[in-house]
């Protein structure tokens, strides 16, 4: 093989690949310069989410400041769907029978699924973790009323419900009675969701801050033996 | 001392230092592409996992790279059918019992989470093989042409067998350039180029996610499933690097979205670090590569070593340019890595070894 005919070879090959690479980057300078602002429009819309951060209704105290109704946030773990491919859904449910027996799991079955209530922050950050495989699973954030006392004084303060925005009202007694005072301003955030649906890290911009209500001192006085953990939340807040 | 002894002189220290300046260029790129996957998986759960497992695997792959090149390469001219026979026997072992990554069979596990692609070394030593068997002789007969036509067709119905069809595509590189420069004529190049052709309707007949994926590139809003979705990903990725790029560690969309974003999408992952300035560097420095080891080839005085040389510098080059071209949506989406730069043990310890070979053959005197 001649080295001049094998030169002319090698450089015709090679100025083929430069165009080859020159039409690339064109390409590349057409998504990422020119289709920019077209394309990142798009990705805010697929994206990027705007959500209420909840703020906590105030407390009503009795004439001595011990709460006697208080809101209190807590954690579910739910499975709201099931993983289509049959690999996916048995892995899922051996790991959720493992961890809760108590599930027999049937397939198909009524969801959302409440699989374990008032996750402890050690669960939460458990959990997290199975968030990322199986984004089928939610951990939720639920707000509760917890009212205590005697049924005449439960009856006094009233119950609440919540409206079409999912913020807590009063309807009864001095929860509506002062529900001006109670009731907080709930914030605003922003965050960037992943293909499956989970928090980027790092994304969460508050963009207001939530302001919680304010306490409210009642007449009524809660009688001395009245222990908080024994009492039932009166009713949920979701 | 006369000063054409100077020049041999000169000559005989630069062939030996070539392995050593290689290897700093090599260490560069390793560390580049180190860097590369951290960023693509920067904001996942663990964004150091893949970038210093790769660190690892460069350590090992530089250690190969000086081995190899320091062998001489008769060695390798003697033993290329051997290593070639080796080399099929394993595509075959790997059909049957290897193990299943991304619905492709094209893996043995080792233990735990090491496999081995033994294709990556395939498409070296067919190279290598190539160029030996094509070097012998002064004209590229008919029947040299056929053979080496049959022997191309043997391992890429393997690779698509798998099925990997952007694997089997390199081998078909690779042929092509050997014959090329070999001289076949210009009807032969188009036989071969039709029978790329066929082999590519056969495989999408065959394969049913081939066509959604040749439908959603084709139509990317055309909801054609994963594969159009994927397109998309590629499009927005970019455009979040816009000029200059989110800075390296800050590639969000990459790893919120992008599928395998330190594999088959580094290149796009890359553009939204670093931009349109950045993708433009890797595009010049995959160029250079090329350009260096087609000068390189012209120095060599062996026949199969020049044609190897001119070779393994056009067929990563080539790979390169088919994974940034489907990176930046000017080709249909297939599984081809970034050489050097992208995640990937047996890709980057089968670099090292090409390049090996490739620098063995520069230094032979």
């Amino acid at each position: 093989m001649a080295a001049g005919s094998f030169k002319f070879k090698t450089l015709m090959i090679l100025s083929f690949l430069l165009i080859w690479a020159v039409l690339a980057a064109a390409h590349v300078f057409y998504y990422a310069v020119i289709k920019q602002e077209e394309s990142l429009a798009e990705t805010r819309k697929i994206a990027w989410r705007e959500a209420a951060i909840p703020s906590l209704r105030g407390r009503i105290l009795d004439r001595n400041g011990i709460p006697a109704a208080w809101s209190e946030l807590h954690h579910n773990l739910i499975l709201e769907k099931v993983p289509e491919s049959r690999k996916r859904r048995e892995n899922l449910f051996r790991r959720i029978r493992r961890f809760f027996p108590e599930h027999e799991l049937p397939y198909p079955m009524k969801l959302p699924l409440l699989l374990k209530s008032d996750l402890s922050p050690e669960e939460i950050v458990l959990y997290s973790g199975w968030l990322r495989s199986y984004p089928e699973l939610r951990i939720v954030p639920v707000i509760r009323r917890v009212v205590i006392g005697t049924p005449e004084i439960r009856s006094q303060i009233g119950k609440t419900a919540l409206n079409n925005a999912g913020e807590a009202v009063g309807v009864s007694g001095l929860e509506r009675e002062y529900d001006l005072e109670l009731s907080g301003t709930s914030g605003r955030m922003t965050v960037m969701l992943d293909r499956n649906g989970n928090w980027c890290n790092d994304t969460l911009r508050i963009t207001r801050q939530a302001k919680n209500g304010e306490d409210i001192r009642a007449d009524f006085e809660l009688p001395p033996e009245t222990d908080v953990s024994q009492e039932l939340p009166e009713n949920e807040e979701d | 001392m006369k000063k054409t002894d100077m020049l041999i002189h000169l000559s005989g220290t630069s062939r030996r230092l070539l392995p050593f300046a290689s290897l700093l260029i090599l260490i560069i790129a390793g560390l580049l592409g180190c860097l590369s996957i951290y960023s693509a998986r920067a904001f996942s759960e663990a964004p150091l996992y893949f970038a210093l497992k790769q660190l690892v695997w460069l350590c090992i792959g530089l250690i190969v790279f000086l081995s190899v090149s320091l062998i001489p390469f008769s060695f390798y001219k003697k033993t290329a059918s051997l290593f070639y026979f080796l080399s099929l026997v394993l595509l075959v072992l790997v059909l049957c019992f290897g193990v299943e990554i991304n619905d492709m069979r094209g893996w043995f596990r080792l233990w735990g989470t090491v496999n081995v692609q033994p294709s990556e070394f395939a498409k070296v030593i067919f190279l290598l093989y190539l160029s030996v068997f094509a070097s012998k002789g002064q004209e590229l007969r008919m029947d040299r042409i056929l053979m080496m036509f049959g022997v191309t067709f043997l391992s890429m119905l393997l690779l698509m067998l798998e099925p990997d069809f952007g694997g089997a595509l390199i081998f078909f590189v690779a042929f092509i350039m050997v014959l090329t420069v070999c001289g076949a004529r210009l009807t032969c190049l188009l036989a071969a180029f039709l029978f790329l052709l066929t082999c590519a309707v056969i495989f999408v007949a065959v394969n049913d996610y081939a066509m959604i994926r040749i439908l959603g590139y084709l139509a990317p809003d055309g909801g054609y499933g994963v594969d159009a979705w994927h397109i998309k990903q590629f499009q927005y990725t970019m455009a979040h690097g816009g000029w200059t790029g989110s800075a390296w560690g800050n590639a969000l969309w990459s790893s919120a979205f992008l599928p395998l974003p330190h594999t088959d999408s580094l290149f796009a992952s890359i553009v939204e670090s670093a931009g349109f300035v950045g993708g433009v560097i890797v595009i010049g420095g995959f160029f250079a590569m090329g350009a260096g080891f087609t000068a390189m080839s012209w120095k060599v005085k062996d026949n199969a070593g020049r044609i190897f040389v001119f070779s393994v510098g056009m067929m990563y080059l080539v790979q390169a340019l088919i994974h940034i071209s489907v990176n930046s949506v000017l080709l249909p989406p297939t599984g081809v890595t970034l050489p050097v730069l992208s995640y990937g043990g047996s890709s980057l310890l089968s670099i090292m070894f090409a390049f090996g070979i490739a620098f063995s053959a520069a230094r032979e005197e």
